[in-house]
């Protein structure tokens, strides 16, 4: 008995510690927890804004707690709004780690980026925990439903949003609109041009 | 008793070590050429600077097909610039191209990227951001990645060249993050023996 108790505890330490080492070593979401809802129709919503158009005000709660509007950038900073369809799902996991090494070029530019989709706070919270993390706020259009996406016309029949992505100037004016296919991810080359030229 | 207990410790270091070694963001379709298949002979394309032309042996800019590389073996790694495993891959993978140069094998092992579904900015992103001392691709369409088996990132494959055949074989793959640059290159050329 008394030669088990070592390997017993060996078992319990490997068990107590080693998953904790290893989620601690794991910022990217394993395949598992990743819903893959397979092809979908690229898309499904009919634009209502256009390029030189005000951007509707918009008043959203965040993951940090605190709500974030539009009117709090006007004169200081551009905005981009990146819609993503739902958390959880393939492309839209990678889109916002990608995101995360460029904060550089979003500062240079005068810049404030904002993730949206039309899931709800908690879900947001728990899949952005999941990635490890994002610099910039992620925002919820829950309730009522789809609110932002709607004005915008990038809300699908099936209550997600379009992949999209929105450069708004400092003036509250659409400056830049990708609306993506939803299951492919937008080339950050563009967007980043857009910036740029806004700064210049 | 004492073996069942010693079984059990080894098979959980060893299903646990399994999991920790797959740092990848992995892809359900991925059906990767298995070692000792023949590589198809990739078009390789984006922007290289004038001295990775040179070191890779190209008569000129890319696009340049896998062959014309001047090697023995080639190491090609898929990554993404937004797949986080391969963001903080990118310091081992440095420290692999000095490992080759400080060997003395940098004329016959050349280490190559690809950025799956990555355009020429966001490769030179992954470039710019990581400070990359190898040459980089980039596969906007996943042409290349359809051709490679639609491999999750990083994805490693160790190439044997054999210019006469015209072959290029695999000889060694890896899913997800290395263990170390050292022993993954000890390993590389152990599979190319």
């Amino acid at each position: 008995m008394t030669r088990i108790l070592p390997t017993s505890l060996l078992i319990a330490a490997l068990l107590l510690f080693l998953p904790a080492w290893l989620t601690a070593q794991e910022a990217s979401i394993p395949a598992e927890r990743i819903y893959d809802a397979g092809q979908l129709k690229p898309m499904d919503s009919t634009l209502k804004v256009k390029v030189g158009d005000p951007a509707p005000e918009f008043s959203l709660p965040t993951i940090s707690g605190e709500r974030i509007t539009l009117a709090q950038f006007r004169g200081s900073k551009n905005v981009v709004l990146s819609f993503i369809p739902a958390a959880w799902t393939p492309v839209c996991s990678g889109q916002w780690p990608g995101y995360n090494i460029v904060q550089d070029m979003f500062e240079q530019t005068d810049t404030q980026l904002i993730g949206i989709s039309t899931d709800n706070v908690p879900t947001l919270h728990a899949w952005v925990q999941e990635m490890g993390g994002v610099w910039f706020p992620v925002a919820s259009d829950f309730y009522p439903h789809g609110q932002l996406a709607e004005a915008l016309g990038i809300l699908r029949s099936t209550g997600e949003t379009e992949r999209a992505l929105l450069l708004i100037d400092k003036e509250g004016i659409i400056r830049y609109i990708d609306v993506h296919d939803i299951n492919s991810r937008p080339d950050l080359g563009p967007l980043v041009k857009a910036m740029q030229e806004l700064k210049e | 008793m004492r073996i069942p207990s010693a079984f059990l410790v080894l098979l959980i270091f060893v299903l646990y070590t399994n999991a920790s070694a797959m740092q990848a963001s992995d892809n359900a379709a991925s059906h990767p050429l298995p070692v000792g298949s023949l590589m198809p002979d990739l078009l390789l394309r984006g922007e290289l600077s004038p001295e990775h032309v040179n070191h890779l042996g190209f008569k000129g800019p890319a696009p340049r097909q896998l062959s014309e590389i001047k090697a023995s073996t080639i190491i090609l790694v898929a990554f993404s610039m937004y797949c986080p495993h391969c963001q903080r891959e990118a310091p081992a993978l440095n420290e692999l191209n000095e490992l080759i140069k400080n060997r003395g094998l940098a004329d016959e092992v050349k280490l190559i990227g690809v950025g799956i579904g990555n355009s020429d900015f966001e490769v030179q992103v992954f470039r710019d951001k990581y400070a990359t001392t190898f040459p980089l691709f980039s596969d906007p369409d996943f042409k290349v990645n359809k051709e490679i088996g639609e491999v999750g990132t990083p994805f490693f494959y160790v190439l044997a060249m054999n210019p006469e055949k015209k072959e290029i074989r695999v000889v060694k793959t890896l899913l997800g993050r290395m263990e170390s640059a050292e022993s993954f290159f000890d390993q590389a050329l152990k599979a190319c023996e």
